[in-house]
C-alpha cells in the first residue's frame, strides 16, 4: 500500500505479516511469504548479493527461493536456514528518514524487530523490485 | 533613630528597588558535546535525549557516515556519526560516547557524539556570530559560536544538518 492510499473506515487491518527469513552473511533478511512460492535445495540462483549489490559473499550452504515476479519466476540463491516466521505488525518499522534517503542496499524497504529478540534485527527487502530497478 | 529618617530610609529603599529595570533576556538552552578536541552544540529542544548506550545495527549499503540504526523503546532510529558529516577527522569511540537522539521537524535520528559536556541555559546575546574563519565543512552548518569554559563552542543548525545529509551531501 503506497503512502497516499487511505484505509476506508471498517477495512480490516493485517495485525502480522508472514516472512520468509534467510541470512546474508551476518545479516537476516527477509520477504513477504507472498513474494515466495517455493524453495529449492539447490544453489542455482542467482545469488541474492548480485541483487543487492553487495560483495560476493560464501556459496556453501545455500538454497534457493522461487521469487514471484512478472514473467518468469525468479531463483535466488540465500543462506541456510530458510525459515517462515510470522511478524507482529508492531514489530515492522518503516526505514528512518536518513537511512531511507542515504542507503544503497537494493530492495531494502523496512526493518523489523522482534519485541522478543530486541537484538536481533531483521531487513525487509523487496526482491521483486530489484529485478526490476 | 527617629521616625522621620526612619521613613526616609523606606522611601529610598522603595525607590531603589522601583529604579531595578527587570529585563529578561531570551534564553536558550544548549545541549555541549565534544567531538575530538572540539566542542559543538545544538538547542536543547532539538534533543529528544542522551542515549548512554545500546546495540547499534550496522545496516549494508549504509555510507561511512551512518553508523547504524538503534532501538529506542520500540521505535527504530537511525544513528549518524557527525564527525564524516562535519568533516571532522574520525575520533575514537570511547566509553564516554553517546548518542544525541536529535529531532527536526523533518525527522528524528540518533548522532554519534565522543562526550556531552554539559547542558546549559545561555543568553542569546552571548552566542555571536560564527568567524568568517571557519572551515568550509562547518561554516554552512554554524549558527554562532558561545565562548565556554574557555572553550569555543560552535552552535549547530540540526535542521540543516539533517537535511543536507538527507541530500546525500554530507
Amino acid at each position: 500500500m503506497s503512502a497516499s492510499e487511505t484505509i476506508a473506515p471498517g477495512t480490516a487491518v493485517a495485525h502480522s505479516l508472514e516472512l520468509v527469513c534467510f541470512h546474508v552473511g551476518i545479516w537476516r533478511m527477509g520477504v513477504v511469504a507472498s513474494q515466495v512460492s517455493g524453495a529449492l535445495r539447490d544453489e542455482q540462483g542467482i545469488p541474492i548479493e548480485q541483487l543487492l549489490h553487495l560483495p560476493p559473499g560464501s556459496a556453501a550452504g545455500r538454497q534457493s527461493l522461487v521469487i514471484r515476479q512478472s514473467g518468469t519466476p525468479l531463483l535466488v540463491a540465500v543462506d541456510r536456514p530458510v525459515d517462515l516466521i510470522t511478524l507482529p505488525v508492531a514489530a515492522i518499522h518503516p526505514l528512518p528518514p536518513l537511512l531511507a534517503a542515504r542507503t544503497r542496499l537494493h530492495g531494502l524497504r523496512a526493518l523489523a524487530m522482534m519485541p522478543s529478540q530486541p537484538s536481533y534485527l531483521i531487513l525487509l527487502l523487496d526482491l521483486a523490485a530489484c529485478v526490476t530497478t | 533613630m527617629s521616625d522621620s529618617t526612619f521613613d526616609q530610609i523606606l522611601t529610598q529603599r522603595r525607590e531603589a528597588r522601583q529604579s531595578i529595570v527587570n529585563v529578561d533576556e531570551p534564553q536558550i538552552q544548549l545541549v555541549i558535546f565534544a567531538l575530538g578536541a572540539d566542542w559543538f552544540a545544538v538547542h536543547g529542544e532539538r534533543i529528544r535525549e542522551i542515549l548512554a548506550g545500546g546495540d547499534v545495527f550496522f545496516v549494508p549499503g549504509s555510507p561511512p557516515s551512518m553508523e547504524g540504526v538503534i532501538n529506542v523503546r520500540g521505535d527504530i532510529e537511525s544513528v549518524i556519526r557527525l564527525n564524516d558529516v562535519l568533516h571532522l577527522p574520525e575520533s575514537t569511540q570511547s566509553a564516554h560516547s553517546s548518542i544525541l537522539l536529535g529531532c527536526t521537524r523533518q525527522m528524528t535520528s540518533g548522532i554519534r557524539v565522543d562526550r556531552v559536556v554539559d547542558v546549559v541555559e545561555v543568553s542569546l546575546s552571548q552566542i555571536q556570530p560564527p568567524p568568517s574563519t571557519l572551515p568550509e565543512g562547518l561554516r554552512t552548518q554554524v549558527m554562532g559560536v558561545l565562548p565556554f569554559q574557555n572553550m569555543p563552542v560552535a552552535v549547530l543548525d540540526l535542521d540543516n544538518i539533517f537535511s543536507t545529509y538527507a541530500r546525500g551531501l554530507g
